[in-house]
C-alpha cells in the first residue's frame, strides 16, 4: 500500500461507486463521511514510517509507480492532504445544511484526485496532463447540461487547455535543468512559456474574462468549491516549480512580474467589484482580486513572502469560502441575486447577510476579521521595499471596503429605525465627522500619538 | 522533400475545409484527415504503435462528436455567406502567411523538422481562429481538437512519452464525452 493509492486512486474510485447510489441524501452522507475519514487518515498514517515508529500509526510507502513516471506525496504533504478532504468534508456538510443539490458530491472527490495527483506527480511538468483531466470533469460538476448560458463555461475550457501545451513545453526545456539552466537563452524561454501557460491557469489579464461569467452561470456552492481548489492547487505549482529549480529563484525578473502581474490583478478585482451588480460576478471579481494579492505576495521573492503567502491562502480561503456559501443561501429565495435586491433578502436572512458583508470586510483586510493580520504584514513588507505597490494594493481593498459601505447603505435606505438615526447625523454633522476621525485614527494611531512625545521633550535627565 | 510538402499542403487543405464548410459532416471529414495528416508526421518519428494510439484516439473521439451531432437536432449546418467563406479563409491564409515568415526563429527554439513545427503551429493558429469566430459548442470542440492535434505533433517531435501519449488521448475522449454531455441536453431541451 502507498500514499497515492489511499488519498487519489481510492477516491476517485469510491466517488464513481457513489454514482450508483440514487438517494441524493444517502450520497450527501456518504460522501461527507468519506472525505472526513480521508481527511483524518492523514493523522494516523505515517509515510515512509521509519524503524522507531509511535505505537499507533501505520505506515506506508510514498511512492506509485505508473509508466516510468511516479506519483509522489510524502509526509509534508499531509496537511494539503488533509486540507483538501476536510475542505470536501465542510462543503458537503454546508450543502446539506443549506439544502442544495451541490453537483460537486459525488465527483468532487474524482476532481480532487486529480488535483493531488496533480501535485504529487513527478517530473512535475506532467502535472499540467493531469490538471487538464480535473479541469474537463469540473465542467459537468459546475453546469447542468441544460442551462442556457454557457459562454463562461466554453471560455474557461479553452484558455485552460491553452494553458496547457505551454507548461508541457516548458518541462520539456526545463528537462534536467534543476541546477542551473543549459544556456540564458534557454532561461528566457523556459520563463516565458511557463509564464504563459500560468498566466492562462490563474486567469491573469487579458485572459480573465472567464472567470465572472462562469461565476454568473453557475451556483456560487459549485463554483466556490471547483475554483477554490483549483486556485491553491495552482499556487502550490508555483511554489513547486520556484522551488525545484535554483536558477528560477534567484531570478529577479519573475518575482518582478509576479508582482507587477498581481498589482494588475488585484486592481482588476476590485474595480470590477465596485461596479459589478450581479452578487454572482461579484464573487468572480473577488477571486481575481484574491489571485492579484496571492501573486503579489509570492512575488516578494524572499522565505517572508511565502510564509505570508500562506497565511494570506488561509483566510483568504475561509473568507470565499463563506462568501459563497452566503450568496448560495441567499439564491434559495432569488436566484440570480442583484445589489438592488440585496437589501430586500437581508431582511429575509439577516444572520446570511451579516455573514456576506463579513466575508467581504475580510477579503478587503478590514481589523477585528481573519483577513486582516496577513494583509496588514503584506503592507509592511511592500511598504518597506516597493511603496508604489503598497499604495495600488491598498487602494484596491478601499474600493472593495465601500463596496461594503454601498451594501450596508442598502440596507439602511429601507430601515426605518436607521432613517431616524440618519437625521441625526445629518442634525449633528460636526460631532458625526469628529466620530468618523476618532475611528479612522484607530488605524493609524502613530501618526497622532507620536506628537505627544514632545510633552516630555524637555526633560532631558528622563527620557536619554 | 515531395512527402514533406504533401504533408503541409494535406494538413492546411484539411484546416481549410473545416473553415469553410457549412455542413458538419465536411467539417467533421476535414478533423479525421487532418488526424491522418498528424498519424502520418509522427509516424516518421515514433513507433507505429504509440504513433497509431493518437490515430485511433482522435478518430474514435471524432466518432463521438459525429454521434452526438447526428444525436443532436442543432446540426451546426448554418448557412454562410459567400462573404463569410472568403472572409474565413483569408483569414487563415493570413495565418499559414505568417506562421511561414515566424517559423524559423521557432524553429530554433524547437529544434524540431521543419514539417511537423510548420504543421504544427499553422493548426494551432487555424484552432484559435475556428474558435473565435464563434460561441457554437460544436465549432469550439472542433477548434480544441485542431488544437491538441498540433501540439500532439509538436509534442510527439521532442519527445515519445508513452504516459504522455496515454493521458492525451484520455483528454481527447473526455472533450468529447463533454460534447457529448452538452448536445444530448440541446436533444432533451428540444423534446420537451
Amino acid at each position: 500500500m502507498n500514499a497515492p493509492v489511499i488519498w487519489i486512486i481510492f477516491p476517485a474510485a469510491i466517488s464513481v461507486l457513489l454514482l450508483l447510489i440514487k438517494n441524493r441524501q444517502i450520497r450527501g452522507y456518504l460522501f461527507i463521511g468519506i472525505s472526513s475519514i480521508f481527511a483524518v487518515l492523514t493523522l494516523l498514517i505515517k509515510i515512509d514510517l521509519s524503524g522507531d515508529s509511535r505505537l499507533f500509526a501505520i505506515g506506508v510507502s510514498s511512492v506509485l509507480n505508473i509508466l516510468g513516471r511516479s506519483f509522489i506525496l510524502l509526509e509534508n504533504d499531509k496537511f494539503l492532504i488533509f486540507m483538501i478532504y476536510f475542505f470536501n468534508a465542510i462543503w458537503g456538510v454546508t450543502s446539506i445544511i443549506l439544502k442544495k443539490h451541490a453537483r460537486f458530491i459525488p465527483l468532487g472527490l474524482m476532481y480532487t484526485g486529480f488535483l493531488l495527483a496533480a501535485v504529487s506527480v513527478e517530473p512535475f511538468q506532467y502535472s499540467a496532463l493531469i490538471i487538464e483531466i480535473a479541469i474537463i470533469m469540473s465542467i459537468p460538476l459546475l453546469v447542468n447540461s441544460q442551462a442556457d448560458r454557457k459562454s463562461g463555461i466554453s471560455r474557461y475550457l479553452i484558455f485552460q487547455t491553452m494553458a496547457m501545451p505551454f507548461i508541457l513545453l516548458a518541462g520539456w526545456f526545463l528537462a534536467g535543468g534543476e541546477i542551473s539552466p543549459v544556456n540564458p537563452e534557454q532561461l528566457v524561454q523556459a520563463i516565458l512559456l511557463l509564464g504563459l501557460g500560468f498566466i492562462f491557469w490563474l486567469a491573469i489579464f487579458p485572459f480573465h474574462s472567464w472567470v465572472p461569467m462562469v461565476f454568473d452561470e453557475t451556483d456560487p456552492i459549485d463554483s466556490g468549491f471547483i475554483f477554490l481548489l483549483l486556485q491553491s492547487i495552482y499556487f502550490i505549482l508555483i511554489l513547486k516549480y520556484i522551488n525545484e529549480f535554483a536558477w528560477l529563484r534567484t531570478y529577479p525578473v519573475f518575482f518582478q512580474a509576479l508582482r507587477f502581474l498581481g498589482i494588475i490583478m488585484a486592481g482588476f478585482g476590485s474595480i470590477g467589484l465596485f461596479f459589478e451588480k450581479s452578487i454572482r460576478k461579484l464573487i468572480g471579481y473577488e477571486f481575481l482580486h484574491s489571485i492579484g494579492i496571492l501573486l503579489v505576495a509570492v512575488g516578494l521573492s524572499a522565505t517572508r513572502g511565502i510564509t505570508l503567502f500562506t497565511y494570506l491562502i488561509g483566510s483568504r480561503l475561509i473568507s470565499l469560502s463563506l462568501l459563497s456559501w452566503s450568496v448560495s443561501h441567499f439564491e434559495s429565495l432569488e436566484k440570480g441575486m442583484s445589489v438592488l435586491s440585496f437589501s430586500d433578502l437581508t431582511q429575509k436572512r439577516p444572520i446570511t447577510g451579516a455573514i456576506f458583508l463579513f466575508s467581504l470586510l475580510s477579503l478587503s483586510g478590514m481589523p477585528l476579521t481573519i483577513g486582516f493580520p496577513p494583509l496588514q504584514t503584506l503592507y509592511q513588507y511592500l511598504a518597506a521595499d516597493y511603496p508604489m505597490i503598497a499604495v495600488l494594493m491598498i487602494l484596491s481593498n478601499v474600493l472593495i471596503t465601500v463596496t461594503v459601505f454601498k451594501f450596508i447603505k442598502e440596507i439602511l435606505r429601507n430601515n426605518y429605525e436607521f432613517r431616524y438615526l440618519l437625521n441625526a447625523v445629518k442634525a449633528n454633522l460636526f460631532i458625526f465627522s469628529i466620530l468618523i476621525i476618532f475611528i479612522i485614527s484607530g488605524f493609524f494611531p502613530r501618526t497622532i500619538l507620536t506628537g505627544f512625545e514632545y510633552l516630555v521633550s524637555g526633560f532631558d535627565f528622563l527620557i536619554k | 522533400m515531395l512527402l514533406n510538402n504533401l504533408l503541409i499542403f494535406s494538413a492546411l487543405a484539411a484546416v481549410g475545409l473545416m473553415l469553410v464548410a457549412s455542413d458538419w459532416r465536411k467539417r467533421i471529414a476535414g478533423l479525421a484527415s487532418l488526424y491522418l495528416v498528424g498519424f502520418i508526421v509522427i509516424i516518421q518519428i515514433w513507433p507505429v504503435g504509440l504513433a497509431s494510439v493518437k490515430l485511433i484516439s482522435g478518430w474514435m473521439g471524432i466518432a463521438l462528436l459525429s454521434t452526438s451531432m447526428i444525436n443532436s437536432m442543432n446540426q451546426a449546418n448554418g448557412h454562410r455567406f459567400t462573404s463569410e467563406i472568403v472572409f474565413r479563409f483569408l483569414m487563415a491564409v493570413l495565418i499559414w502567411i505568417v506562421i511561414v515568415a515566424i517559423a524559423p526563429s521557432i524553429n530554433e527554439w524547437l529544434p524540431i523538422p521543419y514539417t511537423n513545427l510548420y504543421i504544427g503551429v499553422s493548426l494551432m493558429g487555424s484552432g484559435l481562429l475556428f474558435m473565435s469566430l464563434t460561441d457554437d459548442f460544436f465549432e469550439i470542440f472542433l477548434g480544441l481538437f485542431t488544437i491538441l492535434a498540433a501540439f500532439g505533433i509538436i509534442c510527439s517531435s521532442l519527445e515519445g512519452s508513452a504516459l504522455v501519449t496515454g493521458i492525451y488521448a484520455f483528454i481527447i475522449i473526455l472533450i468529447c464525452l463533454l460534447s457529448e454531455y452538452f448536445s444530448s441536453a440541446v436533444l432533451d431541451r428540444k423534446e420537451e
